[in-house]
């Protein structure tokens, strides 16, 4: 090959030395190295100016060409900037290309290193940090949404500071976590919702990324397919999330300073029966089951209180208010001669729309970047942040939640006397928000040492640390009178979870030549260790209100029943190595190999091993397409290869057995027992996912549009379900299992254009869609219901997707009684209802999703706006069952109207009944197929106006003011609030399959904001 | 590519298996260190004793007697799954149901855990047979506690073909599908026999060889095998065991105290425990309205003799709105033991049966006296027929042990030897009169029972 080159070269050099040898020019020589690692560079074509005269370097980067002394040399080579050098009399010109800051040469931040774009075999996308500012968002992840082909994010509920639900390509899990994994300048982070032990308190999706300040986010790199999450191993089925924060990176001093403040109301209103609806159809109710005068009404009201009161509460508006929000950032860039600083303080306080809930977050960041001599860098991170969530209870546990169930409009707030009106077991949300102190405040803690040494032989030795401290401190307390108990103040409650994660690596790259290209060669090790501690305790308090803000400590640092629970310690360690092969700048090859050991998995399966391969060919660089204008670039890749999904809890596979007993505990005839709590599985390891991409970008009209695509097929195999045993098994825990297959195969597309550029008016173009097909396709022995999705009714059903609705089917009111009819499994018509007729009637995922940001620019102004849509996917309506079905405690919602009242009436909704058996059931809350809807959206995620100011003063180097606003428009066929769901989730099974469940679930915000930034 | 796995093996194992050792959890044993000693088996065996306590809290009663004619309609029941244990048509979400099924299978997977670990542990020949006969026992009355409920009686079928429970006889996670009844009953008879002969006479709070012996009466008297249900009945009745029924106090078996009425129960001690929880949650009438109030027809029956000291075990209540209902006062307590097998069911026990045979019909006057006299009731008339004899009993044994879980069982096994049973409407052996399984149970091959048309 090197023969064949060399012979090649030859060639070429002769053929344009052979017309100069007339001229009698004298001869230059010289050497092209790549300016930053001093690499030869092959084939870089050197033209005499303003003649056809020209060479090209060899395969040690050299050349010579005939030139005069007057003559001016062009360098071009691809990716590199041109350069033309007057020859003056030299007879050796060695010159060093600089890369040329084209798309293609962008740094992508690739996990343990970088690489230029135009390196990448995978799919990666970049995400610049002034992207996720620009929109309003409870957490930066949200912000990603309609950014990125291929990443669906389903932002989470109203509530100020809860998390989304992001899916890259599909969900290949069950049981295990199906989110991507995040890494934080090297480090992967804390991130589960699950990390906290409170869980989904008060219904909400607790969010440990919400500590991270948006603001401090330089770029974002998703990590897609095999290609490029591979080099994570066993954590990177799911994709992965590289944050890398921001450094300084040019000399002198620069600040910033940028604000916003704005406000927030609910997308929508429910549309619940008011005092008078209500009664009269709680009559109508009555009376259809042939009951006769006034009915006996809930919560021990009567008729005559009611009237002579005139109670018409509207529980909606007690809930909810118009949130302020306000957000100040400040950063100082200093650059000096060895010595590179970042500094940012941040505050952001945001309120959301629910009286008494908010979200403020404090936070400082200080990166440095010392070079301690030419060959030895050191860097650093340290950031710290604070998020304070005051907190509310919404859905099931009260708050808004009550307002759209229990919370009745015929029940008063308060008294005749101006008390709270009490009433047992009936909720009074304003009271419980009277009587309730409750916050969440996280603390994070994230920081990282780096050191980088280059040795005299061009190896590059890079080795690190990175601490990752993750604390948050859930208080809450209630008033005795709240808990029914009178003899006491009040009783506080604890929850506080710290999680120690540590992370340390050594890497060495070297490149050289290798071949017909330059070979880089990354070889590296990591160790990570995380543990998760937590305490839960309860106390109370009768003599004053000292355990209110710390229940766990008393005044006198003693303890008021706290339980310390079980350390959670996970260890974990890898060896790895990526090869990169760059024939030409043109092919491009590489393979990862990663084996990762973890504490997590059985004795039997300790280590995985995760190799890649990938190639990508920059046709356009082929002369047969050089000719072709149009194209300005055209770029193939393919990879396949093995990634894994870790992400479940330590010591799942050891066996277990409790003992306790007397004198302290329960034990039986005053003798201890010993008994088993959990089955062992030593077998258990992670998911495995083989995944294939195909894929090409092109570029045409120099780049005026820019067209991406990619097929996908993913197959996961030995899928981590959390198994509950038949219950003649005899064993309560449930037992993680490698069950099944679950695949994933679709494809994105992502179209930019500059459709206009006209001088001073610029309008742009970003489009993405993406669809995946998921289905089931094996769950080993296991039947349907062994593993369900929480409290759900979503299943893993075989030829299903992952969350199927598995539901009996509604047919029809019968128009004669009223009553509702099923369908029973063989689609013959019932009234009987019964659990043994669901079938798979519809899945929560969706078909397409995708955004389309439009950018117009004219002078000084930029306006743009973002739509994302969703087409496709089901979403239940789980409260729906109880607000629209048979008559019991909980509020109606207006779409009752549509009611059979009469024989021969067509509605959509049955007579309305006290009794169950009038549905076919001897429960009242029956889940149907009715209640499941198309969750197709489209939504104006985002609208931004910016006018960039004149420069006034010098000082001020440049200031923008910005209006934006978020969720300004739902295009929906959804009867229900909100088409976009993360109701609250039970666990990871939970998450992943049941996204589009809603069950009370507070709609998101609509944000209006104002911000200034202005650097200096 | 195989090299370089293997190269990537190696090196990783070497320089890190000692970084990835497991930290176990503190709180937790591991399983394979959990038994170790005799004490341990112990420890064990006890926790299965604990879990029969918990589902014999009332749990398993109060299922028992909502199918049965003991208990009220129009109990406020917000979720409805009461509601459709009482109308007969559970489905597979009946959380109710679901909540008892898995306790007695606990219970089996504890013994089934002993018997699998028992040779482990150097035990003298005697201490083994004694710890595997516990374990079968409560093996065995796990199996009848389930059987009862979820399955049709014996006799629903000639041949008993019809599908019993999941006998479960082993630990592993490998299920299994329902045996029929007569298989079900066989494995319970078999557990039982071998209890019978290898439990001592006395043993504490525990089971002995009488707890078995008494259990594999009413095995039998289920089955219709009237000899074998007398002969077990008589082990314990007759003289020479320490058991006998105390004179001049109805509520000996409903109290805090352990009486020698007393065969085999659950003890509860008070503190942490409260071994009849469901029962008194359910049925104590001396703090507010009860859940479940009892039927007119229980009510009445205790009153049909003036003189029976049985009346006072219910009250009839009245409502704010001048509504009536009536309760039991046979659980106002704050704890209290639990019998399960005692002197009054073995009386009555034999005494059905030999009124059933018609061998000695002044034997089950005699067993029945006993029973009535205690309560204040006077002998059944000498010369009274067979058929009288036999419904006096009935009315007896429903009256004695009402709410206590047995009425269904009299009323299935009777429905079964041919009577016309009809229980609040419906033919005793509708569909819905076996409760069904939960959804999780439901692995490929598992059959569920049929539902409704009660």
């Amino acid at each position: 090959m090197e023969r064949f080159l060399r012979g090649v070269f030859t060639l070429v050099l002769l053929a344009s030395i052979c017309p100069q040898l007339i001229a009698q020019n004298q001869t230059i020589s010289g050497k092209v190295v790549d300016a930053t690692d001093g690499t030869s560079l092959i084939g870089v074509t050197i033209m005499v100016k303003g003649s056809g005269q020209g060479a090209s370097t060899d395969i040690d980067g050299n050349y010579r060409i005939n030139a005069s002394n007057t003559d001016v040399l062009v360098f071009s080579y691809i990716g590199y900037k041109t350069v033309e050098i007057p020859v003056g009399g030299q007879s050796t010109i060695d010159l060093k290309m600089e890369s040329e800051v084209s798309e293609l040469e962008e740094v992508m931040v690739v996990g343990y290193g970088t690489l230029r774009k135009r390196e990448i075999t995978g799919s990666i996308t970049k995400i610049g940090g002034d992207e996720l500012q620009n929109v309003q968002a409870p957490s930066f992840e949200a912000a990603l949404q309609g950014k990125a082909a291929g990443v669906q994010v389903i932002q989470g509920s109203g509530l100020a500071g809860s998390g989304s639900v992001i899916r890259i390509r599909g969900i290949g899990s069950i049981s295990a976590g199906g989110d991507p994994l995040y890494v934080v300048d090297g480090i992967p982070i804390t991130q589960s919702q699950f990390t906290n032990v409170s869980r989904n308190g008060g219904a909400m999706n607790t969010n440990p990324l919400a500590t991270l300040n948006p603001n401090d986010i330089a770029s974002i790199e998703i990590l897609k397919d095999a290609a490029a999450a591979g080099i994570y191993g066993s954590r990177g089925s799911n994709g992965v999330i590289l944050i890398t924060t921001k450094r300084a990176s040019s000399k002198g001093n620069s600040f910033n300073f940028s604000s916003k403040a704005g406000i927030s109301e609910p997308v929508a209103k429910a549309k619940m029966l008011n005092s008078e609806q209500y009664l009269q159809l709680y009559q109508e109710a009555w009376e259809n089951d042939g009951n006769v005068g006034r009915a006996t009404l809930p919560g021990g009201m009567t008729w005559e209180e009611i009237e002579r009161r005139n109670i018409d509460t509207d529980w909606w508006d007690q809930n909810v208010q118009t949130g302020f929000k306000q957000e100040y950032n400040f950063s100082w860039t200093r650059g000096g001669e060895k010595l590179k600083t970042y500094f940012g303080i941040s505050y952001s306080d945001n309120e959301s729309y629910l009286v008494g809930n908010s979200y403020d977050r404090a936070s400082a960041r200080l990166n440095a970047d010392y070079i301690l001599s030419t060959q030895t860098k050191l860097s650093s991170s340290l950031s710290y942040s604070r998020g304070n969530n005051e907190r509310v209870n919404a859905a099931w546990s009260g708050g808004l939640g009550d307002a759209m169930s229990t919370a009745l409009p015929i029940y008063p707030i308060y008294n005749d006397d101006g008390t709270f009106w009490v009433q047992s077991g009936v909720p009074n949300s304003v009271r419980q928000r009277a009587l309730t102190d409750w916050n969440t405040v996280d603390t994070r803690i994230i920081g990282n040492l780096n050191i980088s040494h280059s040795l005299p032989n061009g190896i590059n030795l890079r080795g690190g640390g990175s601490y990752d401290y993750f604390k948050s401190n859930d208080d809450k307390w209630e008033a005795g009178e709240l808990v029914g108990r009178n003899d006491i103040i009040g009783q506080a409650y604890a929850n506080i979870t710290e999680v120690d994660n540590y992370n340390a690596n050594l890497t060495a790259d070297y490149t050289f030549k290798a071949g017909a290209g330059n070979l880089k060669v990354l070889v590296g090790s990591e160790y990570q260790q995380s543990v998760r501690s937590a305490v839960t305790g309860k106390g109370v308090t009768d003599v004053s209100e000292q355990l209110r803000f710390d229940p766990i400590v008393g005044e006198n640092g003693e303890t008021f029943g706290g339980t310390p629970l079980q350390d959670e310690v996970t260890k974990f360690i890898s060896f790895f190595s990526r090869f990169n092969y760059n024939v030409r700048n043109k092919y491009f090859f590489q393979a990862t190999l990663r084996t990762d050991g973890s504490s997590k998995f059985g004795p039997d399966n300790r280590f995985g091993f995760f190799p890649t391969v990938g190639f990508s060919w920059f046709a356009s660089e082929e002369d047969f397409l050089q000719s072709v204008d149009a194209i300005s670039l055209l770029k193939f890749k393919i990879n396949y290869g093995i990634t894994g999904n870790s992400d479940f809890g330590a010591n799942e596979f050891i066996g277990t057995y409790q003992r306790q007993g007397p004198p302290d505990q329960n034990g039986y005839g005053f003798n201890p027992i010993l008994y088993p709590t959990k089955l062992p599985n030593p077998d258990l390891k992670w998911e495995t996912t083989s995944n294939f991409d195909i894929g090409f970008e092109a570029g045409f009209f120099n780049d005026r549009i820019i067209v991406e695509f990619d097929y996908f097929r993913k197959l996961t195999s030995d899928v981590l379900a959390q198994i509950a045993l038949p219950p003649q098994n005899g064993i309560d825990n449930s037992v993680f299992e490698n069950v099944g297959e679950i695949s994933n195969n679709g494809f994105e597309v992502s179209v930019s254009t500059v459709n206009i550029s006209n001088g001073d008016f610029e309008w742009a173009t970003n489009f993405n869609i993406s669809q995946y097909k998921n289905k089931i396709e094996s769950i080993g022995n296991f039947s349907e219901e062994a593993v369900s999705g929480g409290t759900n009714d979503t299943r893993v059903i075989v030829g299903q997707p992952v969350g199927t609705n598995f539901l009996v089917r509604f047919s029809h009111v019968d128009p004669q009684s009223g009553r509702p009819v099923y369908l029973d499994i063989d689609g013959n018509e019932t009234f009987d209802w019964d659990p043994k007729d669901r079938v798979a009637v519809g899945n929560v995922l969706p078909d397409f999703t995708g955004g389309i940001t439009n950018t117009f620019t004219y002078k000084s102004w930029n306006f743009s706006f973002l739509f994302v849509f969703t087409k496709g996917g089901d979403i239940y309506d789980s409260s729906s069952k109880r607000q629209l079905g048979v008559v019991t405690t909980w509020n109606m919602r207006e779409d009752i109207f549509d009611r059979w009242r009469q024989p021969g009436d067509i509605a959509t909704y049955p007579r309305l009944t006290l009794d169950t058996e009038t549905y076919g059931s001897g429960t009242p809350w029956i889940n149907t197929d009715l209640w499941l809807h198309d969750g197709s959206y489209i939504r104006l995620r985002n609208v931004s106006l910016t006018y960039n100011l004149p420069q006034v003063i010098d000082l001020v180097k440049s200031a923008s003011v910005t209006f934006s606003a978020t969720n300004l428009l739902t295009f929906t066929n959804f009867i229900g609030l909100d088409p976009e769901i993360a109701r609250d989730f039970e666990d990871p099974t939970d998450r992943n399959m049941s996204s589009n469940i809603t069950f009370l679930t507070p709609p998101q915000e609509r944000t209006f904001n104002l911000g200034i930034n202005i650097n200096f | 590519m195989k090299k370089i796995k293997t190269i990537f093996f190696i090196v990783t194992i070497t320089f890190s298996c000692s970084l990835l050792e497991t930290d176990i959890p503190t709180t937790e044993i591991l399983e394979e260190e959990a038994i170790k000693t005799k004490k341990d088996l112990q420890d064990l065996l006890n926790s299965a004793y604990d879990v029969v306590a918990n589902y014999n809290n009332g749990l398993s009663q109060r299922l028992s007697e909502l199918l049965s004619d003991n208990i009220a309609s129009g109990f406020t029941d917000a979720a409805g799954f009461f509601n459709e244990i009482y109308n007969r048509n559970t489905n597979l979400f009946n959380s109710e149901v679901g909540n008892y099924y898995k306790e007695p299978y606990f219970a089996i997977h504890r013994a089934n855990t002993l018997l699998e670990k028992v040779d482990e542990i150097n035990l003298d020949e005697d201490s083994r047979n004694q710890i595997i006969a516990e374990a079968r026992f409560i093996r065995a009355i796990s199996h009848f506690n389930l059987v009862n409920l979820m399955a049709h009686p014996p006799g629903f079928t000639n041949d008993n073909s019809h599908l019993g429970i999941a006998v479960r006889t082993f630990t592993g996670s490998e299920p299994v599908t329902r045996s029929t009844v007569d298989e079900t009953y066989d494995a319970i008879i078999k557990d039982l026999r071998f209890a019978e002969e290898n439990l001592p006479e006395s043993n504490g709070v525990y089971a002995t060889s009488y707890a078995a012996q008494g259990y594999l009466s009413k095995v039998y008297f289920m089955e219709q095998n009237y000899d074998s249900a007398i002969y077990y009945a008589s082990q314990i009745i007759d003289p020479g065991s320490p058991f006998s029924l105390v004179v001049n106090n109805i509520n000996a078996r409903y109290s805090q105290n352990i009486t020698s009425e007393h065969i085999f129960y659950t003890l509860s001690t008070g503190a942490f425990d409260n071994r009849a929880g469901v029962l008194i949650g359910s049925y104590r009438s001396d703090v507010n309205e009860p859940f479940l109030k009892v039927s007119q027809e229980l009510y009445d029956l205790a009153n049909v003799n003036a003189s029976d000291e049985r009346a006072e075990w219910f009250e009839e209540q009245t409502r704010e709105d001048g509504s009536v209902f009536y309760v039991t006062t046979k659980f106002n307590s704050n704890f209290q033991n639990v019998a399960l097998i005692h002197m009054v069911d073995m009386l009555l026990t034999r005494a059905e049966s030999l009124a059933i045979l018609g061998t000695d019909l002044d034997q089950a006057r005699a067993d029945l006296n006993q029973v009535r006299n205690r309560a204040g009731v006077a002998n059944i008339s000498p010369i009274s027929t067979q058929e009288q004899i036999i419904e006096a009993i009935r009315n007896e044994r429903r009256l004695e042990m009402s709410l206590e879980g047995d009425r269904i069982m009299q009323l299935n096994r009777r429905g079964a030897s041919g009577e016309d049973i009809q229980i609040r409407g419906a033919n005793w052996d509708c569909p819905g009169s076996a409760l069904q399984f939960p959804a999780t149970e439901g692995f490929p091959g598992f059959v569920f029972n049929e539902s409704g048309g009660c």
